[in-house]
């Protein structure tokens, strides 16, 4: 891109020749932060699990390892497993590693419970150098050491992955990875590592649209019209290969479980695993506190079957369906009219956040995306840091929630703290208007001028020049 | 280090309209109490067109459907009382549950394996129906839950462990 301003990075190179040790301090502050956090996990990790998580993936890790791979989405687990490959082939790995240190053939030990909540442990460790590193670029080493800590001694993470046990944090991180590198101008890959998260939640791909028309307006349509700039000849050669890598990540990953993209002849597609793991709820809400929880709680109404009508003859599947397209389909037109840092943050956070709140059959945990951008928009923009800590409060509160309704605690606020129904009501339509709000800064984003936008639009093929982002980042080292 | 491709700095200026006016977020509260009040005053949700198929879950205040998967051992959308307790299994077989969770995953049948160890599936249902009413109890006493709808509940919940072990739908 070439943009950052010589005198910017003259001035960082004179501050840096006189305290050489600064940028040093902020990547050793960084790892305080990490181990501080890896820390706090591994202490409150010997508390609490949710047990029928926990029994779930025992009984996983123990088919891995007694049964081929081929058959074990086959007919030896009594309830068909509702994963896809993606973070099954991390637990495969974790139960062999557990199987060589471990006489415990059966994972029953307190030794594989720890290894199983390292793995979240270690992707929230993940997630919060990621966004050291997204924000850093963008507003410098201290924004970037705010976003790691913001997330890393979150509450709600720290609940997730440490006392409950469960692996949102891994999708979420990979999630990350891709947006981090779009941001770094290398969209082609992140196709592959959104790949891997889409094979952990497959819910994530509605973020494919936003990943190809980001690539398309900053370089095939920089302008109003499309223009052949000089460079996307390679940038379209990098696409195909970055294309390539994710399909070829995609079936190493499939076909030695038997699954495969049709007409491939294996024993099962790709698309009927995901049916399985979609029919596997079919109320409004799987207890996230979200449009459907205001609507469900409100009504008194303790299951409501999203197949049955809810207005105007339509079910409240359809509804959700037709809400969040309406959402996505918000979030695309604002990163076309502009399709810069802030608009790509926003539209992903839209896309998450949506997610979480529009369709039926949502489950408590899969807020932690969203969670995940409003920490890092939080350090990015002042005015939205109340943002990131309502998200965390009722992210919190619903995990923490349904932990203790259904998770037959041995640690944590106890039977006591279980919900009272205003309390859900509240949370509910916390989220509600939190989304209602997101939506409003889209707005306030859409409504700058395409014209200064496209002259934001950075020349293509200069990928190894320093930028001013980098420089004011050093100079304020 | 690269260069950022989207983010030049411009943008970095442009992270300040990260922000929502007092306008904006005065409607959505107004939108949102508007849902609620439709929600909590028309019957919006809990018409006869959509009225609860299941009988009133025994969730304890958060108020969905119960704990399905993924992942979780149990009936989609099932109540807690419908959940199968393989550790009440193991018990009723005079196992292990780590025994239990072996057979289990070599593919036999839970019907199959109860057979096998002498017993007999509505055995294991009701201990775990057993075990469901203490939970139950719990809310009864509390007045969350009415006797009437404790009965309910626990005579749903036998039905629906029945079926699902005679149709080997338990675990893993």
């Amino acid at each position: 891109m070439g943009t950052g301003p010589t005198g910017s990075r003259r001035a960082a190179e004179r501050l840096r020749a006189h305290l050489p040790g600064l940028a040093e301090a902020h990547t050793a502050w960084l790892l305080v932060i990490l181990g501080a956090g890896l820390a706090v996990r591994l202490l409150l990790g010997s508390h609490g699990v949710f047990q029928a998580d926990a029994q779930t993936f025992r009984g996983w890790a123990t088919r891995l390892v007694t049964t081929p791979l081929s058959d074990f989405y086959g007919n030896g687990t009594a309830r068909p497993v509702d994963h896809l490959p993606g973070d099954l082939w991390i637990l495969w790995g974790i139960a062999h590693l557990y199987r060589l240190i471990s006489p415990d053939a059966n994972f029953q030990s307190p030794g594989f419970l720890v290894l199983l909540k390292l793995v979240p442990g270690l992707a929230d460790l993940g997630i919060g150098a990621v966004l050291y590193l997204i924000a850093r670029d963008l507003a410098g080493p201290g924004v970037g050491l705010l976003a790691a800590a913001l997330f890393v001694f979150n509450p709600a993470p720290v609940f997730v992955s440490a006392i409950w046990g469960q692996w949102d944090s891994v999708s979420a991180l990979f999630m990350l990875v891709a947006l981090w590198l779009v941001l770094r101008g290398s969209a082609e890959w992140a196709l592959p590592a959104l790949t891997y998260a889409v094979l952990i939640k497959p819910q994530l791909a509605l973020l494919l649209p936003l990943l190809a028309i980001v690539w398309w307006r900053r370089y095939v349509q920089p302008g109003r019209r499309p223009e052949r700039g000089p460079d996307l000849a390679r940038r379209v050669r990098r696409l195909a290969l970055a294309t390539l890598a994710s399909l070829g990540l995609f079936l190493a990953l499939d076909l030695p479980f038997g699954v495969g993209l049709p007409p491939l002849p294996t024993r099962w597609t790709i698309l009927e695993r995901l049916d399985v793991a979609w029919n596997q709820e079919r109320s409004v809400s799987a207890n996230a506190f979200n449009l459907w929880g205001v609507l469900a709680h409100a009504s008194g109404s303790r299951f409501i079957d999203d197949g049955r009508v809810f207005l105007l003859g339509v079910s409240y599947q359809h509804w959700g369906e037709a809400l969040l397209a309406l959402a996505v389909a918000i979030a695309l037109v604002v990163v076309w009219r502009r399709p810069d840092a802030p608009a790509v943050l926003w539209a992903t956070l839209t896309i998450t956040l949506s997610l979480f709140m529009l369709p039926t059959r949502i489950h408590e945990r899969y807020l932690m995306p969203a969670v995940v951008l409003a920490v890092l928009v939080a350090a990015l923009a002042p005015g939205m840091r109340w943002l990131g800590v309502a998200l965390s409060l009722t992210y919190l509160v619903n995990v923490s929630a349904v932990y203790h309704v259904f998770g037959r605690p041995t640690f944590g606020f106890g039977v006591s703290a279980r919900p009272s129904d205003p309390v859900v009501l509240a949370m509910a339509a916390t989220n509600l208007f939190l989304l209602l709000v997101v939506f409003g800064v889209g707005i306030t984003l859409a409504r700058r001028p395409v014209e200064e936008v496209d002259a934001l639009a950075p020349a293509v093929g200069d990928a190894d020049a320093p930028s001013a982002a980098t420089a004011v980042g050093e100079a304020a080292v | 280090m690269r260069d950022l491709d989207v983010a030049g700095p411009a943008e970095r200026r442009a992270l300040g309209q990260l922000r929502v006016g007092p306008r904006w977020a005065l409607a959505s509260a107004a939108v949102v109490a508007l849902v609620v009040a439709l929600a909590l005053f028309s019957g919006l949700a809990n018409g006869s067109a959509v009225r609860a198929t299941f009988p009133p879950g025994a969730s304890g205040g958060v108020p969905f459907g119960g704990r399905g998967g993924p992942p979780g051992a149990g009936f989609p959308g099932g109540a807690p009382a419908s959940v199968i307790d393989l550790n009440i299994v193991a018990g009723v077989l005079h196992m292990t549950t780590a025994e239990l969770q072996v057979e289990l995953a070599s593919g036999a049948p839970l019907a199959e394996i109860i057979s096998q160890h002498g017993a007999t599936v509505d055995q294991v249902v009701s201990a775990l129906v057993d075990q469901a009413r203490s939970q139950l109890d719990v809310q009864v006493a509390a007045g969350q839950l009415s006797p009437a709808q404790e009965q309910q509940l626990l005579a749903s919940s036998r039905r629906r462990l029945q079926a699902a072990i005679e149709s080997n739908r338990v675990g893993p």
